[in-house]
């Protein structure tokens, strides 16, 4: 099994810059939860599965801990690991949910909304 | 596509946002995954809302995982929960409050959040629900004028729905008008479902739309469904206002569906024997006389013939249009129509007279209805069927529970003066200078 993710690294990365600079906005555009998702998620999600398979968490919440110091340590003595948990739980759900279909999904629930 | 696809997209979201929910509880840092939240959330009441509309897609796994005690939380209300955590940690941030009058930190992300779920519970009919977010608003929020306009507008609009609901029509056209003046024009469908509810509180406080409300872009088609029933409680006509807010009536699908046709038959009827009453005093009432002192009167047998007049036609024709199977050909030893007596119309006269709506007094021995103050008010008209929107305005206060007008004072939810109250004085004039 490979463990070389590139493109799950350079996300972390952008993520923990955006913490350092507390761009929330920003933020909000990373963490895309609903399609279109672009060529870049689909990497990720075929990283995800090819690294970090179910079962594996534990070792993905280890990387995560890692490229995301500005969580690990938070502010004031009080680090944010509950944002680290969230990264997990995000990469998880679009490593578990088939992203393909989820555009369909949408499509026919949003018109149902409209 | 599969089913499965849906569900897990559900649970997954679901879980997502319960994590992320955890992340905005940090004190400083959380802040910062607020827009995520709201846009999670976002996401997740659309999937509440499709999946509500389209039950037949989980609907074999509904049946599976139902328990027995059957008081399990429906998918749209485990997504209203998740969205209402979000809500309540942004409600309940000590770190952040209000910057140069405007919302600073998690605060800006109640109303955003609050709108949420109220969407996601007025859309799957759990509208009961809501109230906790009202109650929760009213004792923590800053006030809500210093939010968007377009946030405003919603969760007026939620508010005015939830009164209308629970039959506080004065609050409830409150919040609505407010609204409905605050909804830009080019919102149109937005502005016309606003309108449809501020219409229906407003014909039930006895307050009918003028041509130029119906002529409004987002009034189309509105004066043909309520102008006919602001007509028949004007005039009297028990009749025509029963018909058109029959089951049978060719709108009554259409009300039905905004759920305002039962509101409008029961409150409305009221206005409706007003002006009956109104009516036969016109046609047969004694004027009264100013010299002898004699007050204005009508008979209350008047207003019976009347209405027992209106009553059989309303029976003959429902009569003829329909006979159940079971009972076709039997025929009817009892086949005299049910009739009001007297004590009904005592009933509904003193019903009025307690409402306000008709000022005087029943006289049991004579079966008449007196009218009092003619003399002073400018006739028996006036002094003995005020206005009933004037009545009824006048027996409520402009305060409307959920409508965070001043800003939240720390500990107490009272708005009585006491010890370390802050008394706002902008608005105060100097001593002596009139006013």
């Amino acid at each position: 099994m490979s463990t070389h993710t590139p493109t799950i690294d350079s996300f972390l990365t952008e993520v923990s810059s955006l913490l350092r600079q507390k761009n929330s906005t920003q933020l909000q555009d990373v963490l895309i939860i609903e399609p279109p998702f672009t060529p870049l998620y689909q990497q990720i999600v075929q990283e995800l599965r090819r690294a970090f398979p179910k079962g594996k968490e534990d070792t993905l919440e280890k990387k995560c801990s890692n490229a995301l110091p500005e969580a690990r340590d938070g502010e004031d003595d009080s680090p944010w690991t509950a944002f680290i948990k969230f990264i997990v739980q995000y990469f998880a759900f679009l490593r578990d949910v088939n992203v393909e279909q989820l555009l369909d999904t949408f499509n026919l629930l949003c018109e149902l909304v409209q | 596509m599969s089913r499965e696809t849906i569900l897990s997209c559900a649970r997954g979201a679901h879980v997502v946002l319960r994590k992320c929910n955890s992340a905005l509880v940090h004190p400083t840092l959380g802040v910062l995954i607020l827009p995520s939240v709201i846009s999670f959330s976002r996401m997740l009441s659309r999937l509440a809302i499709g999946l509500d509309k389209k039950p037949e897609l989980i609907a074999h796994l509904v049946r599976g995982s139902s328990s027995d005690d059957g008081a399990k939380e429906t998918l749209p209300e485990r997504a209203a929960n998740i969205v209402r955590q979000a809500f309540v940690t942004c409600l309940n941030d000590r770190a952040s409050g209000v910057k140069d009058g405007k919302p600073e930190g998690k605060k800006i992300g109640i109303y955003k959040a609050a709108n949420l779920v109220l969407k996601i519970l007025f859309q799957c009919r759990k509208t009961r629900n809501a109230e906790q977010i009202f109650v929760n608003i009213d004792n923590q929020s800053p006030p809500l004028a210093i939010y968007p306009r377009a946030e405003r507008v919603t969760y007026l609009y939620y508010l005015g729905r939830y009164l209308f609901s629970v039959n506080h029509f004065y609050r409830a056209k409150q919040a609505l008008q407010e609204a409905h003046s605050n909804c830009r024009n080019s919102c149109l469908q937005q502005k016309r479902l606003i309108l449809v509810y501020l219409i229906a509180s407003n014909i039930i406080l006895g307050r009918f739309p003028s041509t130029s409300l119906y002529q409004r872009p987002e009034a189309v088609g509105l004066a043909d469904i309520f102008h006919p029933i602001c007509k028949s409680m004007a005039s009297g006509d028990l009749v025509t206002f029963r018909n058109l807010l029959s089951y049978e009536a060719p709108y009554a699908s259409w009300l039905l569906k905004f759920r305002i046709l039962l509101p409008l038959r029961t409150r409305g009827e009221v206005l409706v024997w007003r002006s009956l009453i109104r009516k036969t005093f016109l046609i047969n009432g004694s004027h009264g006389d100013t010299t002898s002192k004699r007050a204005p009167t009508v008979a209350l047998q008047d207003v019976l013939i009347l209405y027992r007049a209106l009553e059989h036609r309303v029976d003959n024709r429902s009569a003829s249009n329909y006979i159940d199977a079971d009972l076709d050909g039997v025929t009817d030893d009892n086949a005299t129509p049910r009739e009001s007596d007297m004590l009904q119309m005592e009933s509904i006269f003193s019903s009025l007279v307690e409402q306000g709506l008709l000022n005087g007094y029943i006289s049991h021995r004579q079966l008449r209805f007196a009218i009092q103050g003619a003399k002073q008010k400018g006739g028996p008209l006036i002094a003995g069927f005020p206005v009933p929107y004037k009545v009824i305005s006048s027996n409520c206060d402009d305060h409307v529970p959920g409508w965070k007008q001043q800003a939240a004072r720390a500990g107490a939810g009272q708005s009585r003066f006491g010890p370390g109250m802050v008394v706002n004085l902008s608005g105060a004039r100097p001593a002596g200078s009139g006013g």
